[in-house]
């Protein structure tokens, strides 16, 4: 009996059909997101061929087939522009900058909500830390003329009660970089801690009450236990956010920018859009974005080999 | 096991992509009515056509053309419009009202698809040779248009191609559009009663603008604008020979952008002293139309160097607001520069017109223009389609000129914003000068205007001035800068170093002194090479 149960259940388990049926319920839960994934992911990758090709928008997805070869002359166009130095650093520069500022900026607002002691207060300026996430850019540009308008913007308008001149903050190259990233920062950082806060709230009560027995005070708790606790969570974002090094951030910059600040702001996908989207070349912008791609592709493989090879876990 | 996995890959495809081709199958996106009527018609490539003669045609516009506004009118008054065009020429106008802000993009997306769209306002150049639009040589010729044919045909050259092919309906006409528009009653406040003729002249106003603050606190912006480029049209053609535009250097014959002309560095120069000391608006390269209007309103612009309409429409507004202490407007073309000549540039008729979708049937392309032509030659369906039906009226005595009975706004009336007016470039002159006699606060005996300041200066300084005003090289030629976009690889590069490096040299970016490096530089990317390809496509048209 036990037997036969025995060989009922590995037959079972050698069909993958039935195993799919056993567990027919999480498959389905699973489905919108593979039908998402195939359908927004992987199915558009056929319009990767257009980086190669001719493509006529008029003749639509058949274009994309009967288009002529052109090689690597869409690539070789971007690689020889006059501002492919440019645009490619300051994709990289405010890259940077945000990930040196914004990466760490959840860390800490995490690791200080944990400290508060008031549940009413902690919650509270939790919500509002969320709140900035669900504001648009459009919106947040306008906030920010309200504080760095020459006319009447609240900064300039201290500056000149100091007796200063006025800055004109968004047209400046020396403040535009600052602006973008200190926005982005207020725009993500309570939402980008939840996943912290989460790591911080499994982090066992016992080591705190040990720690506390040995002596340590509340800083020190934080340095020695909720920290480590959060360290592989923070390794995964970090090799996550390396794949996304080369999207500065288009939205925020494309309504922010000008052409005074271009030398500062240009960035691969603004110039993508002008020169290649706005005059529908879609080959040419097809191939800026897999040159972007596969920088980004190389970054998370490096990055996911240095935490693995630091002792860290990385995504695989 | 891979065998199994395969298979279930291959199922789950199978049914996925089916899924995704109907979600993603466009359907004719209308904002009204669609037609009821049946149509067995074929179908091709989104675009449906009706089998007999008897049956409405249906043609989509894309109402791109800056008549219309994103606020919708009430669903009744445009149902009145659209059957009492179907009544009339049987034909079943829909519509799609892009986003003001990504009308361009949105565009591309539905030319891109297989949504049907027939008619839209659009660069021939641009989609001509992306084989996105049709001629209408034949369908127009075959045809009897003679709304059409009054009003537009004089002005058909910025359409039509050196194979004599016709690609579209005008959109707007030469005209002289960037005149120097000042606050004359600021004018007045400051003592400097004369219209300025000279640089010289103009100087003395706008410094008196900037020393006696007419607008109190500290508060006057002496002159504003959104950009260089309007600046260039204002003033450049004061230092250069050519103006703004393209001209040719008769030392080596060769085709150049205006920036390499002898006179633009004084040109660039004066607005550098200008930004220097205060009277040009410091955010003048950040701002738009919109943001220049409410500082406008403000009461804060003392004149403008500007596309006629920005700081006029907001004098008129300003007038509507406060009737008893009004603010009162000036304009002139007749500022002379330092070289002697009329310092502004006249502006060719556009190149930009209502074109026609590659995809449409010949059907539909006669359809959409027997629409235009209605508009043109009917009174009635003019007003009705600017107005709504039964929503306007003649003014006393006239025959041509209406008024709308429900409040007007900027754009139609309140319950209907113009959605069907697709003739839009009509020439209102007749109606605007009758307008303008019926009433002397339009304009008084000196020129200066209160009032409908807008109709007063597109009437009276639109188009006449053209004759006198510096025409470039490319006001009678019509060269394809979407071509010498797609023959230079560097054209594109080249446009963003000349509107970033200009606008630097006046802020203060970079000093003056580095102008002639600044030319060095445009050369070595490629400026040769543009020159190249604009003479070869100026040869071949002459």
């Amino acid at each position: 009996m036990v037997s036969n149960s025995i060989t009922r259940l590995t037959g079972r388990r050698s069909g993958l059909f039935n195993r799919v049926y056993r567990f027919r319920f999480y498959y389905l839960m699973a489905l919108p997101g593979i039908a998402y994934l195939l359908i927004f992911q992987y199915i558009p990758m056929v319009g990767i061929i257009m980086a190669f090709k001719t493509f006529s928008p008029m003749e639509g997805f058949m274009g994309i087939i009967t288009g002529d070869w052109v090689g690597l002359d869409n690539f070789r166009k971007f690689i020889d522009s006059h501002y492919f130095s440019r645009v490619f650093g300051n994709s990289f520069i405010i890259s940077f900058y945000r990930l040196i500022f914004g990466f760490p900026a959840p860390i800490v607002l995490a690791l200080l909500l944990n400290e508060v002691g008031n549940r009413h207060f902690k919650k509270s300026v939790q919500s509002i830390s969320y709140f900035p996430h669900f504001i648009s850019y459009v919106v947040i540009l306008g906030i920010v003329r309200k504080f760095v308008n020459l006319d009447g913007g609240y900064i300039n308008i201290i500056i000149e009660k100091l007796g200063g001149q006025p800055v004109m903050f968004m047209s400046d190259t020396r403040f535009f970089r600052s602006i973008l990233v200190s926005t982005g920062v207020w725009n993500g950082i309570g939402w980008a801690s939840i996943v912290y806060l989460a790591a911080i709230t499994n982090t066992s009560p016992e080591l705190y009450d040990a720690a506390y027995v040995d002596g340590a005070n509340r800083m020190q708790q934080m340095w020695h236990i909720t920290l480590p606790s959060v360290m592989n969570v923070a390794v995964i974002m970090l090799v996550l956010r390396m794949g996304d090094i080369m999207n500065a951030g288009f939205e925020q910059i494309f309504l922010f920018y000008s052409p005074a600040v271009y030398s500062v702001s240009d960035i691969i996908d603004t110039f993508s859009y002008r020169t290649g989207i706005l005059n529908m070349q879609y080959g040419y912008a097809t191939a800026i974005g897999l040159f972007k791609s596969i920088l980004g592709l190389i970054l998370v493989l490096s990055a996911n080999t240095f935490a693995n090879k630091m002792g860290r876990e990385g995504i695989w | 096991m891979k065998t199994r996995l395969r298979i279930l890959c291959v199922i789950l495809a199978a049914v996925l992509i089916p899924l995704m081709a109907v979600g993603c199958n466009p359907t004719t996106n209308t904002t009204t009515t669609v037609s009821t009527g049946s149509t067995t018609g074929t179908t091709t490539g989104g675009t449906t056509s009706a089998t007999t003669q008897d049956e409405p045609v249906q043609v989509v516009f894309y109402i791109n053309n800056g008549s219309t506004t994103d606020s919708a009118s009430k669903a009744e008054e445009l149902e009145l419009v659209h059957q009492w065009f179907l009544d009339q020429i049987n034909v079943d106008i829909q519509y799609i009202v892009p986003p003001a802000d990504q009308a361009a993009e949105k565009l591309d997306l539905i030319l891109t698809s297989n949504q049907k769209l027939d008619a839209f306002w659009g660069d021939w150049t641009k989609y001509s040779s992306l084989s996105m639009i049709q001629p209408i040589t034949e369908i127009y010729s075959n045809n009897d248009f003679p709304g059409i044919r009054e009003q537009f045909e004089p002005y058909f050259g910025p359409m039509i191609d050196a194979e004599a092919t016709l690609w579209g309906l005008p959109r707007t006409f030469n005209t002289a559009p960037y005149p120097f528009i000042w606050r004359s009653d600021y004018a007045d406040k400051v003592g400097v009663a004369k219209a300025p003729e000279t640089i010289d002249e103009l100087n003395v106003l706008l410094y008196a603008f900037r020393d006696q603050d007419p607008a109190g606190d500290g508060k006057t912006i002496p002159v504003i604008c959104t950009g260089l480029t309007q600046l260039e049209y204002c003033l450049l053609a004061g230092y250069t020979d050519g103006g703004r535009g393209l001209w040719l250097d008769t030392t080596d014959n060769k085709v150049k952008h205006h920036i390499v002309q002898p006179g633009y560095y004084d040109f660039l120069n004066q607005i550098k002293q200008w930004y220097d000391d205060g009277i040009l608006y410091k955010e003048s390269f950040n701002i738009n139309t919109q943001q220049l209007r409410e500082l406008a309103e403000q009461g804060r612009v003392a004149s403008s160097l500007q596309w006629y309409s920005a700081f006029g429409l907001s004098l008129q507004n300003m007038y509507s607001a406060d009737k008893t202490t009004p603010a009162v407007g000036a304009l002139t073309h007749d500022i002379k520069g330092p070289n002697g000549k009329y310092a502004e540039t006249a502006v060719p008729g556009s190149k930009s017109g209502l074109v026609f979708s590659a995809k449409a049937d010949e059907r539909t392309v006669t359809a959409a223009l027997k629409v235009v032509d209605y508009q043109l030659a009917d009174l009635n369906a003019w007003y009705n389609s600017t107005y709504g039906i039964d929503n306007w009226k003649f003014v006393e005595g006239s025959e041509i000129t209406a008024e709308p009975i429900e409040e007007s706004e900027n754009v139609g009336t309140k319950s209907y914003q113009g959605e069907y007016r697709v003739a839009i470039g009509k020439l209102r002159i007749d109606e605007f000068k009758e307008l303008l006699s019926r009433d002397d606060r339009y304009i008084s005996s000196n020129g200066k205007t209160a009032g409908i300041f807008f109709y007063y200066s597109y009437t009276y300084h639109l188009y006449e001035p053209v004759e006198k005003v510096t025409k470039a090289l490319d006001f009678d030629t019509a060269f394809n800068m979407t071509e010498i976009s797609n023959e230079v690889a560097a054209y594109s590069d080249i446009t963003t170093m000349i509107n970033e490096e200009t606008i630097k040299f006046i802020t203060g970016v970079r000093p003056m002194s580095e102008w002639d490096n600044f030319i060095e530089t445009l050369y070595a990317i490629g400026m040769d090479d543009v020159e190249e390809a604009l003479t070869a496509q100026y040869q071949a048209m002459q």
